[in-house]
């Protein structure tokens, strides 16, 4: 009879034990399940994420070497005035009624950043638009699907593959640099002779300038800033020329 | 001493004990090494995960931060995805580049990073610590013009 009781405390020992190991171990596991999938998103959540932070920088980079050499090309296209040629280069002659348009530099703009855009990110899935000296750049791509999976779920993320920027653009008002060309033109011409030496003197903030004589007066404008155009890092250009005889 | 049936009674019951001893004591020990071992592969889990992230924003801080740079007499802002882009085109701006990435990591990550701007320069700060460098997460960025830049971490 004490050999049975003994018996069955024994055994009753031995399973409590075994269950509070048990559930000590089912614990753990449960805990490392769930903290797991909660601190650490799956391998392919991750990945996804990253790939588009690196997309991000990716097209953002793009945008600002589009919008460089967009901008030093739009503003060396001469103006739709008299056009002359030096070195075989085509230059606009400005007069009193002919000089550059601000919304054709604009346009010219517009068209050089797409295509640029294009070209560099390899991209056409956004849609670029102008305002106040900042290019918007909106994808119009839909979205991206990843399917991600924890311990205890299995789900899908929908996510917008490219995200919004906007990019400060440098200042296309060219109208403005017109403007004080012509009114000095006029304080340097006497007789109807324009004044080489009295041009020269002309500081436009931002530019610096040459000049190259002739029957024209050929000016040869190069922004204070670098940009990356072409193959390289320099001044943008603006070349213009006015009538030395009115 | 003892009658049979009371030493018969006695011996059972001690290797009832003991079986169960051994049990437990196994039990333990098993729960012992899940826990160590579970609980070390998830702390490392998570580590990595929140260094990769780490190593994603901090790149992109880094080459998202302005710098000054001297181009031509003419001091000029500009970021440093941009100073990179340059030290690729002239040779003549790398100095400048490897001194203010190095002024930027090793400020946040002193002796634990390497960074690389592919064909333009290497550095590994592990290597003045550590005899053999061994980078738990490393992540590239492309930037057009076929430049990319790798950072590592650990």
């Amino acid at each position: 009879m004490k050999n049975k009781k003994a018996q069955v405390a024994e055994v009753t020992l031995i399973v409590i034990a075994l269950l509070v190991s048990f559930q000590a171990i089912y614990s753990t596991v449960l805990y490392h399940g769930e903290s797991a999938s909660y601190v650490s998103p799956p391998k392919e959540t991750l990945d996804f994420f990253s790939n588009l932070n690196k997309l991000d920088i990716f097209n953002r980079e793009s945008g600002k070497l589009a919008i460089s050499e967009a901008y030093a090309r739009s503003i060396a296209k001469p103006a739709n005035c008299k056009i002359i040629f030096s070195d075989g280069k085509p230059i606009s002659v400005w007069n009193e009624t002919c000089g550059p348009d601000n919304n054709l530099v604009k346009e010219e703009f517009s068209k050089q950043l797409s295509a640029k855009f294009i070209e560099i990110s390899s991209k056409q899935k956004f849609k670029i638009s102008l305002d106040k000296n900042v290019a918007t750049f909106e994808p119009s791509e839909i979205q991206g699907k990843i399917t991600a999976s924890t311990n205890v779920l299995k789900y899908d993320v929908m996510h917008q593959l490219y995200s919004p920027f906007s990019l400060a653009h440098p200042d296309l008002d060219i109208k403005k640099i017109y403007s004080e060309y012509m009114s000095r033109k006029s304080t340097c011409t006497t007789d109807g002779v324009l004044s080489e030496n009295c041009m020269k003197s002309l500081e436009v903030k931002g530019w610096s300038s040459s000049l190259e004589s002739a029957e024209y007066l050929v000016f040869i404008l190069k922004s204070d800033k670098s940009y990356f155009y072409g193959s390289g890092f320099q001044p943008a250009e603006i070349k213009f020329a006015l009538q030395r005889l009115s | 001493m003892f009658n049979s049936s009371k030493k018969g009674y006695l011996i059972g019951t001690v290797n009832s004990l003991i079986t169960a001893s051994i049990v437990v004591v196994a039990v333990l020990i098993i729960s012992y090494l899940l826990v160590v071992s579970l609980g070390t592969s998830a702390s490392e889990e998570t580590e990595e995960a929140s260094l990769q992230g780490q190593t994603i924003i901090s790149l992109q801080a880094y080459l998202r931060t302005p710098v000054m740079v001297d181009i031509n007499g003419e001091m000029q802002s500009m970021e440093m995805s941009d100073l990179i882009r340059l030290a690729k085109i002239n040779a003549n701006y790398v100095p400048i580049l490897e001194k203010g990435t190095r002024d930027i990591f090793d400020t946040v990550y002193p002796g634990r990073y390497k960074i690389k701007t592919s064909g333009i320069f290497t550095y590994d700060s592990g290597s003045l610590t550590d005899s053999i460098s061994s980078y738990k997460v490393s992540e590239k960025i492309a930037l057009p013009g076929e430049i990319s830049v790798t950072l590592s971490l650990k």
